[in-house]
């Protein structure tokens, strides 16, 4: 559907259905929450632009266990000065009995290696209380919803998990592509030994090519927690995108950096010192082939969570990356006040300096700050302004306001 | 042959069995108080007409379930008490699925609400949640429901004050992280059109 005029009515008229389920529905509950952003920029080349962004979410719990949810986005692209619609969930519930539930619409898929937006249908069926398994089929969408492509892609598959000795088991295999010419197959596990030392608690999972057990992802992951107070994690992962019908459409972005799976180690840890303050660092080492030779990459970062009476909350962070294509050194503050239980103020500053492999170097500012609170009996608002600082967007200042009526 | 990966989850698993059990789901802290007695913080006045709403009678909260202290038929009357309604009457339809105007939809009983959170929340959840969410998705649903909280309302966000996924200044440093890690950006972006929208002459920026 390319002409913005139909896409336009086509989705006002979604979510006036949507909205109607709601207003007719004697046995409904109804939430709708909208937000609007406008802004100022003015860009490298001194053109003033005036981004508007807007956003519509409905949700819907109704009779016979019948749920719905939509969300819409409306955004002019201040790129390209177009204005577009992404309806990123459009997806309705239906009961088919105690054990048996159908998704049909937008919606979600997390399963394997994927996290998608999928256009069909999900049929999660529960055949114990630690065993089930859910079918599902549709068109696979990336969920930055392609604006001039329709890369879509053809899914089939299903998943089954079991719980097993508190071994906790998922998998499942795919088809995908225009013929279903690529098949997958994958597997998860997850065993916490909360009875240990230390309580372990391990996670593996992989997915190869069903035919030759080829293209391999994989990701591991062990949690060691000596006391309710600190908490560590290790782990590693193998990761690329699968080659699919649509090749270059789907692998564009990794392609222009990397011609070989991402490998990575990574760490991290999380310390409550004492009852306001908490420390968490993390820390990662990657590795990979671009087209030139072998790269390498590692991060950091460490911050400090304070909190005081009166719900104050204070974190700051810093971190460093360290690239081929640069290094960025950052350094970050956020305050939360939750003022009462109906309002909150939200601060957060961000300064980093950065140093491009083009040569490129300077600074760089972010600030957010946002209060949100209960403004009628059946409403909230929020208030936020958002700036930008560097050498490209010499500045760029946005206001959000978001409004949530429950019907 | 399978795969070495393969054997080594199975010699794990068969180790494994022999050694004690386990539970997968974090316990939860004790529940902390109420902010009012029960009586006082549900209003008829206010649920009545959603209660008629849905229909919902009054044995549907309430057990008028007689207590005596004694054989004899002609008991006591009923106390107060009993009339009481459980936690779990107010989570059938506030948990999750039905939101007032407030931060903290817990708030709207609990004081201190985020001690009702599982332990394995408390210490960088936000990071290793996606594992656990996958693996066990109903495990959350317990608290987060389908369309409420969903993985969407953080993944999907597009444009808000409270972006998940990139950190501030993101649209400068992005070229420093995708050079950092290819992987994490085709997670969500696959295609050509994500960088054309703004490096239409070339990525020299």
């Amino acid at each position: 559907m390319k002409s913005p005029r139909l896409q336009t009515l086509f989705y006002a008229k979604i979510s006036a259905l949507f909205l109607l389920l709601g207003a007719v529905s004697t046995q409904g509950l109804t939430t709708v929450q909208t937000s609007t952003s406008m802004g100022y920029l003015r860009d490298y080349q001194q053109n003033q632009r005036f981004p508007l962004f807007h956003s519509l979410s409905i949700q819907g719990s109704y009779d016979n266990k019948v749920e719905t949810a939509f969300d819409l986005v409306l955004n002019n692209d201040f790129s390209l000065n177009q204005w577009t619609f992404f309806p990123t969930q459009a997806e309705v519930d239906l009961s088919l009995g105690s054990h048996v539930k159908a998704k049909l619409g937008r919606q979600i898929l997390t399963e394997g290696f994927d996290m998608a937006l999928l256009d069909g249908v999900q049929l999660p069926v529960t055949l114990t209380a630690t065993a089930g398994a859910m079918p599902y089929a549709g068109w696979l969408r990336s969920m930055d919803l392609e604006r001039a492509l329709d890369s879509s892609v053809p899914i089939a598959g299903f998943s089954v998990w079991e719980q097993i000795f508190a071994f906790h088991f998922r998998g499942g295999a795919t088809s995908r592509g225009a013929q279903f010419e690529d098949h997958y197959v994958y597997l998860g596990v997850l065993r916490e030994f909360s009875s240990l030392p230390w309580r372990p608690q391990i996670f593996l999972k992989e997915e190869r090519q069903s035919e030759n057990f080829e293209n391999k992802q994989s990701f591991s992951e062990l949690t060691l927690s000596p006391s309710e107070q600190f908490s560590m994690r290790l782990g590693s992962s193998e990761l690329h995108p699968r080659p699919t019908q649509a090749k270059d459409a789907s692998s564009f972005v990794y392609r222009y950096f990397a011609i070989s799976p991402t490998q990575s180690m990574s760490a991290d840890f999380a310390w409550e010192i004492s009852e306001p303050f908490r420390l968490h660092w993390g820390g990662q080492k990657i590795k990979f082939d671009s087209n030139y030779q072998r790269e390498s990459a590692e991060s950091q970062e460490l911050g400090l969570d304070y909190s005081w009476k009166d719900g104050h909350w204070i974190t700051p962070i810093v971190s460093h990356l360290w690239t081929y294509g640069g290094t960025l050194s950052d350094m970050g503050l956020r305050y939360r006040w939750d003022r009462s239980f109906e309002s909150r103020l939200q601060l957060e500053y961000d300064v980093a300096w950065l140093e491009k492999i083009n040569q490129i170097h300077g600074w760089v500012q972010h600030l957010r700050t946002g209060y949100e609170t209960k403004i009628a009996e059946r409403t909230k608002g929020m208030m936020a302004i958002e700036a930008e600082r560097n050498q490209y967007f010499e500045f760029d200042l946005r206001t959000v306001v978001y409004v949530t009526n429950y019907l | 042959m399978l795969p070495i990966t393969f054997r080594l989850i199975f010699l794990f698993m068969v180790i494994c069995f022999t050694g004690v059990g386990g539970s997968f789901a974090a316990e939860t802290k004790s529940v902390p108080h109420l902010r009012l007695p029960v009586k006082n913080l549900f209003s008829h006045k206010v649920h009545g007409g959603l209660v008629d709403k849905k229909q919902v009678s009054c044995t549907d909260c309430h057990s008028f379930a007689v207590k005596s202290n004694g054989f004899d038929p002609l008991a006591k009357n009923v106390e107060s008490g009993f009339l009481a309604m459980g936690s779990k009457v107010c989570h059938e339809c506030h948990l999750g699925k039905v939101e007032g105007p407030r931060v903290n939809q817990c708030s709207l009983c609990h004081e201190e609400p985020e001690k009702l959170k599982p332990r394995d929340h408390d210490l960088a959840w936000r990071q290793r949640h996606g594992s656990f969410a996958q693996m066990n998705p109903e495990s959350c649903k317990s608290c987060h429901q389908e369309n409420q909280n969903s993985c969407l309302q953080c993944h999907a966000q597009r444009n808000t004050l409270k972006p998940m996924v990139h950190r501030p200044n993101f649209r400068m440093t992005h070229s420093i992280s995708a050079r950092a890690n290819p992987a994490s950006c085709v997670a969500c972006h696959t295609n050509m059109s994500t960088c054309i929208q703004c490096h239409k002459g070339g990525f020299t920026k």
